[in-house]
């Protein structure tokens, strides 16, 4: 506590011009200032202007405002400053007023005051100063609490509001704090649930994510999980730490959210049913359209030209283009139904709604395969297709039909953009972050691919378009469905092409963990 | 002599797979035509066709449950069932089997390949 300066500036009211003169030269000897006044109206007048007066003296008996009025003008106007109250030997009873009327103390004026005086000034300022540091202590400790209750009621406020469920426990699952949002969302979370066991009273919802965290990894877990009134909720968990100076991270218990998405489950399922139900709508008609064309295809090859005579080139040139266009409904048709079965598919796997069948596989054995199923486009003549197969590759465990068809896709796309040349199919070793994994890769002696296009052959609905002219169009779905693929299966897909000059798609598998 | 059941709601497609199989009347095979499931499985029990095009999304009766119920319930192993549905999902393929179907196929379908996989069951060269 710092001290009152040795200097304080004191204020000394007496009527009696002697006796100011007196206490004036005994306090200003012991070095504090001196101002004084001669009755109680002067003392308010003078002590309201200076700011620097921090103990007041006062004779009791005085013309106009005598001492006590004083003391009760100062409390009235709510100014707080010490008072000695100067009283004569004979009215002790009024020194006992003045104390009672809120003098801090008060001297004799008796032949001792030399001394008195001196020793009760400093016990006053020093007694005041106390005082004043108590009630500076009281009101920071009020304010204080005031903002620690501010703080605590905003958070109960916030808390109260968040219109997610909320739980958290202690370090042994124990409850320790739910939010209303929570009593909603379950029946058992409507009483008071506080100091229950997390994980036996919400046994088939929110206990088995506390298993599933782990207090070592910092990783959050989140499950499904069946909410009051057929409800869906999606409930996060996470282990909740405090920070210590100095030390680890102390674990003090879980913290669980569970957000309702009924809703948003719904939006999805009209979302997918949607997809599904456009697409056989439209499987329908296109069942009698592309149907009828080979029907008519066939027809006309088979029963119809035959007959109809050649002589008149307008005939001729009529018969050749029948057939041309027939051809078109029929690659268009098969176009049309690649698109719906692609945007199903590729819908399907965004929505991650796609039943993978895994199993191990062999890479070279699923390569042969997707040759096999595509001997057919590799029948020209001034394309040869050559095969790398490294006998020795680790095994994959994979969906076999999915990553026949990213191989299906990539062979048929070499096809497609390659009038000669070569087409090679090579499968080897490689290594994804220090673990084994096989490579595909399918190259070409085509068209290319732009540097500029690179990038963008992964995207939906993106192609090359210029070089296309001459080719049947595709779908622009293909690439983005290996990518889809090969990335479930935790691989990755690459293409390296120069203009003119031909392109590599590949993509790496990590190989089968060993099982057992 | 051989019967085949055709059964679609969509008169068109009823329409094209009668066109795409009525060469095999030459051959003496008999095509019956239903337009859904109820129906279908009436004709199955009278008829014993040895194949069905059977369409999977119909009114009264789909083609799951006439599925189901010559496979299971009437135990007729011997009438060789062809789904055709226009879904194409994996799921329904899946489920397709598990009822007992024989062959599942997504419309469009090729006509050529109805035929080659008509005269394989059939046993007609
Ligand atoms: N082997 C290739 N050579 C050159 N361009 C290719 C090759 N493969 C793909 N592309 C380009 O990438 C585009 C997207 O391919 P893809 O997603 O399979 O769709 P689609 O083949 O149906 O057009 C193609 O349109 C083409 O421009
Ligand atoms: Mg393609």
């Amino acid at each position: 506590m710092t001290m009152y300066p040795a200097d304080s500036k004191i204020l000394i009211v007496d009527d009696d011009a002697f006796v100011r003169e007196m206490l004036s030269s005994i306090l200003e000897a012991s070095g504090y200032r001196i101002t004084t006044a001669e009755d109680g109206v002067d003392a308010l007048e003078k002590y309201e202007a200076d700011q620097e007066i921090q103990l007041i003296v006062s004779d009791v008996n005085m013309p106009r405002m005598d001492g006590i009025r004083l003391i009760q003008e100062l409390k009235a106007r709510n100014l707080e400053v010490p008072i000695i109250m100067v009283t004569s030997v004979n009215s002790i009873s009024v020194a006992v007023d003045a104390l009672s009327s809120g003098a801090i103390d008060y001297v004799l004026k008796d032949e001792g005051i030399q001394e008195t005086i001196e020793i009760t000034v400093k016990r006053a300022l020093e007694k005041h100063q106390i005082k004043q540091h108590n009630k500076r202590l009281v009101a920071e400790l009020a304010a204080k609490t005031r903002e620690q209750e501010n703080t605590l009621s905003y958070l109960n406020a916030i808390i109260g509001h968040i219109p997610d469920g909320l739980l958290v426990t202690n370090e042994r699952a124990r409850i320790t704090l739910v939010n209303p949002a929570l009593g909603g969302m379950f029946r058992q979370a409507a009483g008071p649930v506080v100091g229950r066991d997390c994980r036996e009273l919400f046994a088939d919802t929110l206990g088995p994510i506390l298993d599933a965290i782990s207090p070592t990894e910092r990783t959050a877990v989140t499950v499904q999980v069946a909410l009051e009134g057929g409800r869906i909720g999606s409930a996060i968990g996470t282990a909740v730490y405090r920070r210590v100076e100095g030390e680890e991270d102390e674990f003090i218990g879980y913290l669980i959210i569970v957000r309702d998405i009924t809703h948003q489950k719904e939006i999805e399922r009209m979302k997918d049913d949607f997809v599904s139900t456009v697409s056989h709508e439209l499987r329908t008609p296109l069942t009698s359209v592309l149907g009828f064309a080979k029907l008519i295809a066939k027809k006309l090859d088979g029963v119809i030209f035959p007959l109809v005579p050649r002589d008149d080139p307008k005939v001729e040139r009529a018969v050749r283009q029948i057939g041309d266009n027939v051809g078109i409904i029929i690659t268009e048709g098969e176009r049309l139904t690649k698109l719906i079965n692609e945007v199903l598919d590729l819908s399907k796997m965004e929505a991650g709604k796609v039943e993978w069948h895994l199993a191990e596989a062999e890479a070279g054995e699923l390569v042969k395969r997707a040759l096999d199923a595509t001997a057919g486009l590799f029948t020209e003549e001034n394309l040869t297709l050559v095969e790398e197969i490294d006998p020795d590759l680790p095994r994959l465990y994979c969906d076999h039909d999915r990553i026949m068809q990213v191989l299906i896709n990539l062979l048929s796309n070499a096809r497609k953009f390659t009038d000669q040349g070569q087409i090679r199919v090579r499968v080897g070793k490689a290594e994804m972050g220090g673990e084994a994994a096989v490579v595909f890769a399918v190259s070409d002696t085509g068209c290319g691919i732009a540097r500029e296009n690179l990038a963008a052959v992964f995207d939906k609905f993106k192609q090359v378009g210029d070089l296309l002219t001459d080719r049947p169009k595709g779908t622009g779905l293909g690439l983005p469905i290996c990518r889809q693929i090969v990335e479930y299966h935790g691989g990755t897909v690459e293409v390296e092409s120069e203009l003119g000059r031909g392109s590599t798609f590949s993509f790496v598998l990590p190989a089968a963990a060993d099982r057992g | 002599m051989a019967k085949i059941l055709i059964v679609d709601d969509e008169p068109h497609i009823r329409l094209l797979l009668e066109q795409t199989l009525e060469d095999f009347e030459d051959d003496g095979v008999e095509l019956i035509m239903a337009e859904n499931g109820a129906e279908a499985l009436e004709i199955i029990k009278a008829e014993r066709p040895n194949l069905v095009f059977l369409d999977v999304m119909m009114p009264k009766m789909n083609g799951f449950d006439v599925c189901k119920a010559v496979k299971n319930e009437l135990a007729m192993d011997d009438v060789y069932i062809v789904l055709l549905t226009a879904k194409g999902q994996e799921s329904e393929k899946h489920q397709g089997l598990d009822v007992g179907a024989d062959v599942y196929l997504t419309k469009p379908f090729n006509p050529d390949e109805i035929q080659a996989m008509t005269s394989n069951i059939l046993g007609l060269a």
